[in-house]
């Protein structure tokens, strides 16, 4: 040991000894902290709400608020949980407003049928026809009550082009009767009623084309289009049935009718053509097997009659085997409608698979925001744990003994 | 006043057997070391007073944070360093009352009857030791007057045995050209 250092010790303790014990302050009892825990758990929790605000913030900005998601435009995909977590809320509320307008476009045809029919016998007031006509009008304006009725309630927050289709059907739907009154008070042809009345139909399916938009889920896609389809074909068989209804009751047909009767037939061919494509083989298989039976064969031989007749000729369809006291005009109805119910049963089982998709894709979507949340419950509870975890290591890394 | 110091601290409050043992623990370490911390903050320091009050803070604060601590036989350490810092942060408050109010700041060397310090103490080593560096005059002060080894001394100043050694060196030898000048 050095001078110096000897010199030093000897000077510190000299120093040191200045102090008297006697002259130390005893030690007051430490203060009492208040809420200790609060406070060391207030940078951790204060640390945990902050980055909960980040992400929260960072959500909210992608996108957009909770109950609120943006139109999915993406194109259909075979499978993807972020497009159908996008799109399931909206494609449930779809499907229920589709099944809906299925239901008012099935009885807007048969109002159609009726209409024609009433027009052809010349408005007869207080008559079989006009009663029936006014008694389908009932059945459709109850139909497209409970349509307005659950469009107003679900039809927010859809898509922007089934919004807008919506929109057009609603439009629609508000202007039937004066399509009525038009075809009661003026002296509109029959074609011309069959026609207003398939514009009319056309729009409101309209909406039910666009039921996937936004989608992107392949299945629920291909069901509506499958749907779509069937509607398009069954709108054409209408229009069909409407017009030789028509032709029928007056005995011939009027300018234009065997035109367009030949017309609706093509276009429901080549709809189906389009089907076979489109839907699955089981649900062609159900169509075809569905769409079938004598009725169906009957009212397809009638029709092929019609439209064999030469343009200006007589109009002569054979009757088909039917109950003796029915007319050819009837038994051509009779067979048309039961054509179309058994189109409208396929539709509705059609209807049922996208429902059920839909409800599908929404579970799926629900499981979907809840596994999000979880993972981000997770996400904080590791970021907790390791500011926890780090608090306290450089707590006791203070005390540890080094 | 170790006894009644130790009274204090096991009234603080506390009911829980870990509680009661970190109390008895304290006031151990307080009865066996308070004055000998007393006095290494005076030296730091310069002031009985202030050095009281950075004893009491570190063992308030070991005593608070005694169920953290992996071992119980470092409490000693934790202190000690608890008193250097403790010191440093009077330093700083110090100083900076001494830049914002010049004429009301007490001057450690300075500090009234109190003081440890005698600035007119030629040749006093321990008044020579306040004008070095802070770390120089925290590592003489506790190699030669705690007689810590480095390990120890690098321990509680948080730094490497060789900037213990090289600290040593620099402030003895700075030490030396002071008796050296007077």
């Amino acid at each position: 040991m050095t001078d110096v250092e000897e010199r030093l010790r000897r000077d510190l303790r000299q120093a040191a000894e200045r102090i008297d014990p006697a002259s130390v302050r005893p030690l007051r009892a430490p203060r009492r902290r208040r809420l200790p825990g609060l406070v060391r758990w207030l940078a951790p929790v204060t640390a945990m709400a902050a980055v909960i605000g980040v992400i929260f913030a960072t959500s909210v900005v992608a996108g957009g608020p909770a109950g609120h998601t943006p139109p999915d435009t993406r194109p259909a995909r075979t499978d993807g949980a972020q497009g159908n977590a996008v799109s399931g809320q909206d494609a449930r509320q779809l499907a229920s407003l589709a099944g809906a307008v299925t239901t008012l476009v099935a009885s807007t045809e048969d109002e159609q049928d009726d209409a024609a029919t009433y027009v052809a016998d010349g408005r007869p007031a207080a008559s079989a026809p006009k009663l029936i006509y006014q008694g389908q009008q009932s059945v459709t304006t109850l139909e497209a009550t409970r349509f307005v009725s659950l469009a107003r309630r679900t039809g927010q927050g859809l898509p922007p082009q089934a919004h807008t289709a919506l929109n057009a059907a609603l439009k629609q739907v508000a202007e039937l009767p004066a399509l009525r009154d038009q075809v009661v008070q003026t002296q509109t042809p029959a074609l011309s009623v069959i026609q207003q009345y398939s514009l009319a139909i056309s729009t409101l399916l309209t909406f039910d084309d666009q039921i996937a938009s936004g989608s992107g889920d392949a299945v629920f896609v291909r069901d509506v289009n499958a749907l779509s389809l069937l509607q398009r074909a069954e709108d054409a068989a209408a229009q069909e049935r409407a017009i030789l209804d028509a032709a029928l009751a007056r005995g011939q047909f009027q300018d234009g009718e065997q035109d367009e009767l030949s017309a609706a037939n093509l276009q429901e061919r080549n709809v189906l053509i389009l089907f076979d494509t489109e839907a699955t083989s089981a649900q062609v298989h159900l169509y075809n097997s569905a769409v079938a039976g004598p009725q169906v064969n009957s009212a397809t031989q009638m029709l092929a009659q019609a439209l064999a007749i030469p343009p200006g000729g007589a109009l002569r369809v054979t009757k088909p085997p039917a109950p003796a006291f029915f007319t050819v005009q009837k038994t051509w109805h009779e067979y048309m409608t039961f054509t179309l119910s058994k189109m409208r049963a396929v539709e509705q089982n059609l209807l049922t698979a996208i429902s059920a998709r839909s409800q599908a894709l929404h579970w799926q979507a629900q499981r979907t925001i809840l596994e999000t949340w979880l993972k981000l419950a997770v996400v904080v509870l590791a970021v907790m744990a390791l500011l926890v975890g780090v608090t306290r290591r450089r707590r006791t890394s203070r005390l540890a003994v080094r | 006043m170790a006894d009644e110091a130790g009274g204090h601290v096991r009234a603080a409050g506390d009911t829980t057997a870990v509680r009661s043992g970190a109390a008895l623990a304290v006031a151990d370490l307080f009865r066996e070391h308070h004055l000998e911390l007393v006095r290494l903050a005076a030296l730091l320091t310069g002031n009985q007073a202030t050095a009281e009050d950075v004893v009491q803070d570190a063992f308030e604060g070991l005593h608070r944070g005694w169920p953290g601590l992996r071992r119980p036989s470092s409490g000693l350490a934790y202190v000690r360093s608890s008193v250097v810092n403790g010191c440093r942060a009077a330093h700083r408050r110090a100083a900076v009352a001494r830049r914002y109010a010049p004429r009301l700041a007490e001057r450690p060397e300075a500090a009234g009857p109190e003081a440890v310090s005698a600035a007119d103490d030629r040749g006093d080593l321990a008044a020579a030791l306040r004008l070095l560096p802070r770390r120089q005059r925290e590592v003489l002060v506790l190699r030669y007057y705690l007689d810590l080894d480095v390990a120890e001394i690098a321990a509680t100043l948080r730094i490497t045995p060789s900037a213990v050694r090289s600290t040593s060196t620099r402030g003895l030898a700075a030490l030396a050209r002071r008796l050296r000048e007077d």
